[in-house]
């Protein structure tokens, strides 16, 4: 046996040590991509615990343009009304040549109440911070206004909570004068999403500012900048009240893992390793938990339909990208190009036989004009025969100004 | 990346890692966190270009050996060890063929990284030495001379390779 053989034995051998960590593809895929998959009016009926007020005029808020939110600390308001509060309608309101649109896009069951455009802050030579800035829908003055928070959230029915930095030590919910009632929190938080029914936020926090990232150019990040998840935070809304808990990211998790509720609120999750298993699941008291039924199935941000009949899913063929699932009978309908467009991404159901999609401009048999990140939203039929265009196209959905939608139940 | 390439990369990855962390592993010479580092920059680096790889596997390999190369050039000065020393640590406990191994892993791991690179393309993933070439983006000359360096040194940072095999020169380099 030569030292050659001793050294490709031993290689061969060492390398069966290696450990391979889950949530690789995750973080190479980077920060704006990795959270931003909600479920969006989960149980059908769901009862919301916050009361809805009556069509309500929002306030100083939203008074227009740059101007500064008139904040204040307020007693508890627990039957605030939504602080965009929306009329019902039968009819999609749309603005297919504006992007970002300026007037209203809702179908009778969802709303885009907010959108934010992405981009980043270097903060020295070899790091950024990734910022959104947040437009919040005014009804008032019909039409989408500049706000001033780091982070937005919207619960069905125009409920709207905030945070004013990436790492925030309170947490505010917007009243439909434009007062902030804030909840003072025990950890700083860096992201807010409202439990389904609407009565919970849950905000997730971090040892340092996980928007912070390696300056990224051609070559990909200069650095790969490590942030530990501490744990969550639950505030019930109505009383006020806000309990963390400690939770690290799963073991072999790798990169930033924000957390999420489950379709119907009992659980928290954050993203899982592989295509089979996109979520993994804990309960409200930090401990892991089995997935719901197909909630753990797909990337599809649109995920499962109002009634969980239907599940949004990456199309098994070539002919499309997004699919619909049939979750009694397993059935998959491809959603192929319908109406001049190929359909991308799956981003909101509305009811149980719409979806709203990112689709870009259909050239040929298999391309997009321009490119595949030359994208707008467009309403589709569940069964894929139809479309109604609700945007005008962003011009590349990869690059700093990029628009992105915040969709809830109306 | 729209959703279809994001798939396409999701599944990628999920394939491949266990093999391509292998690899990171030994360029590291069996640091674990190292290696993590060396493949998550390697795929942050094939997403940015994902629509233009063709082989996002052969890809990643080199952009990883690369990536190893370029460290060794920024850290040449106190990373090259010149003179020969026996490993840390005291050997001897178990059997001979462990002894060995032992000792031929932390011979491994004091290489640099571009010797090591060198030899795990060449008997890790048995290329020739013009592949092993192509992939370091250097000369045949390069790749035999370090590879003889390499097997050099750790002849002489674990000693015991040559007793109880037969070891017969360089003649394969």
């Amino acid at each position: 046996m030569t030292v050659e053989d001793v050294v490709r034995e031993e290689l061969d051998r060492w390398a069966d040590e290696a450990r391979t960590p889950s949530g690789l593809a995750d973080r190479a895929l980077g920060g704006r991509r990795r959270r931003r998959t909600r479920m969006i009016a989960v149980i059908a009926g769901a009862a919301a615990a916050v009361v809805v007020g009556a069509l309500a005029v929002p306030g100083a808020l939203r008074g227009g343009g740059e101007q500064t939110a008139i904040v204040l600390a307020g007693e508890g308001l627990t039957t605030d009304g939504p602080a965009v509060a929306l009329p019902p309608s039968a009819e999609v309101s749309a603005d297919p040549d504006a992007s970002p649109p300026s007037r209203l896009v809702a179908t009778p069951e969802v709303a885009m109440y907010a959108y934010s455009v992405w981009d980043y802050e270097k903060v020295s030579q070899s790091r950024q911070v990734f910022r959104r800035t947040w437009y919040l829908y005014n009804p008032a003055a019909a039409a989408y206004e500049k706000t001033p928070w780091a982070v937005v959230d919207v619960a069905a029915g125009g409920h709207v909570a905030v945070l004013e930095e990436q790492q925030a030590s309170r947490v505010g919910v917007l009243s439909p004068t434009g007062r902030v009632r804030w909840v003072e929190l025990e950890h700083p938080a860096s992201t807010v999403e409202w439990s389904p029914d609407g009565s919970r936020l849950l905000l997730t926090g971090f040892a340092s500012n996980p928007y912070e990232q390696g300056v990224v150019d051609e070559g990909g990040p200069s650095e790969i900048v490590e942030h530990v998840r501490t744990g969550f935070t639950v505030v019930d809304v109505g009383s006020g009240e806000a309990r963390f808990r400690a939770l690290e990211s799963a073991p072999g998790q790798m990169g930033v893992t924000m957390l999420g509720w489950s379709g119907d609120g009992t659980l928290i999750w954050e993203p899982g390793p592989t295509s089979e298993q996109t979520k993994l699941f804990y309960d409200l008291q930090g401990r892991p938990h089995g997935a719901p039924p197909h909630e753990g199935e797909t990337y599809q941000e649109a995920g499962l339909s109002p009634g969980r009949r239907s599940l949004a899913v990456d199309s098994p063929g070539r002919g499309a990208v997004v699919a619909v699932k049939d979750v009694a009978s397993g059935t998959v309908t491809p959603l192929k190009p319908v109406a001049g467009h190929w359909i991308e991404q799956a981003v909101a159901w509305s009811g149980d036989g719409k979806l709203v999609t990112w689709a870009c401009e259909q050239q040929g048999a298999a391309n997009c004009r321009v490119s595949e990140f030359r994208n707008r939203l467009l309403l589709v039929d569940a069964d894929g025969r139809a479309a109604v265009p609700l945007t005008g196209f962003r011009e590349n959905s990869e690059n700093p100004g990029a628009w992105e939608p915040l969709f809830a139940r109306r | 990346m729209d959703a279809a390439a994001e798939r396409r990369f999701r599944d990628f990855v999920a394939a491949r890692s266990p093999a391509l962390m292998r690899l990171a592993f030994l360029l590291t010479g069996g640091d674990q966190h190292a290696a993590e580092d060396l493949l998550q920059s390697a795929l942050a680096r094939t997403v940015a270009r994902w629509r233009a790889v063709e082989e996002p596997e052969a890809y990643v390999r080199q952009v990883m050996y690369r990536q190893q190369v370029s460290l060794w050039r920024r850290v040449a000065g106190s990373r090259e060890t010149a003179v020969a020393h026996l490993p840390d640590g005291a050997v001897g406990d178990g059997t001979h063929a462990v002894d060995v191994r032992l000792l031929v892993r932390r011979a491994l791991a004091r290489l640099t990284p571009r010797q090591r690179a060198v030899l795990v393309l060449r008997y890790f993933e048995d290329l020739s030495e013009a592949e092993a070439a192509a992939v370091l983006g250097c000369s045949v000359g390069t790749v035999r001379s370090t590879a003889h360096r390499s097997l050099a040194k750790l002849r002489a940072l674990a000693p015991e390779l040559a007793e109880p095999y037969d070891v017969i020169g360089e003649a394969s380099v």
